[in-house]
């Protein structure tokens, strides 16, 4: 187990080599990274059913009728 | 395209969780239970396998260049954090409620109440969506499957639908098969699988039932093989306990994101074991994350009272969701299915349901009577299931809630995990509900046995009514346990794991 000063080092080495990795990422603009979230919200906003709601003959909780099990 | 690091073992410190957030944490987790004497957060006397493992990693070193001091390191660290934020900010040309401007509101939130249901006495703790659509069975206390000193705290259900794993205060994730026989007793077939030197805080399967990811209060997230156990990658860099995860939608490729309770998000590459992205802007622990449908956002909850969405290609924090009259934490979060609400529940005992593109509330959820602790959107969106301490699951909807009351066999709740089975090729609308009737378990109707509430058999063009005596020979397309569906189970306090069906009404 290293002592304080080496584990603090060490640990220090992992960070920085870390943060120059994630500094070295591509990025785009936050103006296409918002529109691309917006178009894929309205492309499927049809298919949400928490958003659209579903045709009452699809809802799966109308009130029950009757039905008969066998 | 990424610039990423050759893959190559990785320099360890045995100890990265900072003992004192780990032992806080653990303190938290103390108070909460009422238990004597919690495992001790950073010693063990014998090194699990976890730590072996790590040990013989950081023997194969990596560059350290013989001109490092700790001053310079701090500078260049210091410099590369400013130069990260920098480049963020370089990108910050608009925000996304900007964007979202011209886009329609979203009408009012409704919800009806179709049915209330009795259900047990308890404290819910974690949850499973039903894989089709269906049933979540609950079972009676003598079916449980125990699992010994341990309280659950995670929970996920295997794509197959074949297994259940969970985990807890043992530090340990355990796969449970499921069997169509009754008679055999499942916590015999128990394997223990993930191994962990601190509380297990999160479980999935990937994209098979053969591996497992788990997420620790030892501040480590870890994947395993299934079936030897054997731990095929370990992720380190969060500075406290994980307490989240989430994998990326599987057409996205192979990440998952984590958060912990060092306010940190981070995104990890499955094959490298390398964090590719983090983001720092919470405020306090992060108590859930999930993946927006798309694969390129995620949102998180955290005990600052907001929820955030940050872009994985914008590599930033886009939207903040909160109100200064929200001032307690949220515990779970998720999205609907085409990403535009997000769904939080919060220990004010809400849930807030958020517009994600404008940033601004749609609703807000009252019913629970205790904090939300666990919120999941069913795998064919048709309805969220918000699990918490006042005893209930609370089934909700566009038109619809359906509450079930008093779970049973829980006596204490810490923390309830929803995991949701991904749905199979026919998912659609038959998503349903019903308590079948058990030991300590009323339905409206009737109150039936166990075995008879087996018996009668949904069919997804039908409504529940009351059981009938003749079995079913109809196709079991689920694994049965004790005579039960299992789509799905849930998890509690009192050391076992429940199966919960759900039946459509």
């Amino acid at each position: 187990m290293s002592n304080n000063s080496a584990g603090g080092m060490m640990s220090l080495q992992k960070s920085v080599k870390q943060l120059r990795f994630e500094a070295g990422i591509r990025r785009i603009k936050v103006s296409q990274a918002a529109a691309d979230l917006k178009t894929f919200c309205l492309q499927n906003a049809h298919k949400d059913p928490l958003l659209m709601g579903v045709p009452s003959s699809d809802n799966p909780f109308r009130p029950p009728k009757s039905c008969a099990l066998f | 395209m990424l610039k990423r690091a050759r893959a190559r073992p990785r320099a360890l410190v045995p100890h990265d969780v900072t003992p004192a957030a780990s032992s806080i944490r653990a303190l938290r987790l103390q108070a909460l239970l009422r238990v004597p004497a919690l495992l001790s957060p950073t010693k063990h006397s014998s090194p699990p396998r976890t730590l072996c493992f790590l040990v013989e990693m950081a023997a194969q070193e990596v560059d350290a260049q013989p001109s490092d001091t700790l001053t310079t390191l701090k500078t260049e660290s210091e410099t590369l954090k400013s130069k990260l934020e920098e480049e963020r900010a370089k990108l910050h040309d608009v925000e996304l409620h900007q964007v979202a401007e011209k886009i329609e509101a979203l009408g009012q939130f409704v919800m009806k109440t179709r049915r209330t249901l009795k259900g047990h006495g308890n404290k819910v703790l974690c949850m499973d969506w039903c894989k089709d659509k269906r049933r979540i069975v609950s079972s009676s206390q003598e079916h449980a499957v125990t699992m010994p000193c341990t309280w659950v705290m995670a929970c996920a259900y295997a794509p197959s639908g074949c297994a259940v794993a969970c985990g807890g205060l043992d530090n340990k994730c355990s796969v449970y098969p499921l069997s169509l026989d009754k008679n055999e007793n499942l916590a015999a077939k128990k394997k223990s699988v993930a191994m962990h030197t601190n509380y297990l805080s999160a479980c999935c399967f990937t994209n098979s039932d053969m591996q497992i990811l788990t997420s620790s209060g030892d501040g480590t997230c870890a994947l395993w093989d299934v079936e030897s156990g054997q731990m095929l990658q370990s992720f380190h860099g969060h500075a406290a306990d994980v307490l989240c995860l989430d994998l990326a939608p599987s057409e996205t490729g192979n990440t998952f994101v984590s958060g912990g309770c060092d306010k940190k998000a981070c995104v990890w590459d499955l094959r490298t074991g390398q964090c590719v992205q983090s983001f720092e802007t919470h405020e306090s622990d992060i108590n859930s994350v999930r993946y927006y449908p798309s694969g390129d956002a995620f949102a998180s909850g955290s005990d600052d009272a907001t929820c955030r969405l940050y872009d994985l290609r914008a590599d930033r924090e886009v939207a903040i969701y909160s109100k200064e009259s929200i001032i307690f934490g949220a515990s779970s979060v998720d999205f609907s299915l085409s990403g535009r609400l997000l769904f939080g529940g919060y220990n004010d005992y809400t849930i807030n349901v958020w517009d994600v593109l404008k940033g601004t509330r749609v609703s807000i959820l009252f019913g629970h009577e205790n904090r939300v602790s666990t919120l999941r959107v069913s795998p064919d969106g048709t309805a969220f299931c918000s699990g918490s301490w006042d005893h209930t699951l609370r089934v909700s909807g566009k038109h619809f809630l359906i509450q079930c009351k008093r779970i049973k066999h829980c006596d204490e709740s810490l923390s309830v995990c929803l995991s949701v089975s991904r749905s199979g090729p026919e998912c659609c609308l038959n998503l349903f509900l019903t308590f079948i009737g058990a030991a300590g378990i009323e339905e409206t109707a009737d109150s039936n046995s166990v075995l008879s509430a087996v018996e009668y058999m949904i069919r997804t063009d039908c409504s529940a009514s009351t059981s009938s005596s003749n079995r079913h020979s109809h196709s079991v397309r689920r694994a049965w346990y004790y005579g039960m569906a299992l789509d799905g189970f849930y998890g509690s306090n009192s050391r076992s794991v429940l199966v919960c069906v759900y039946e459509r009404v």
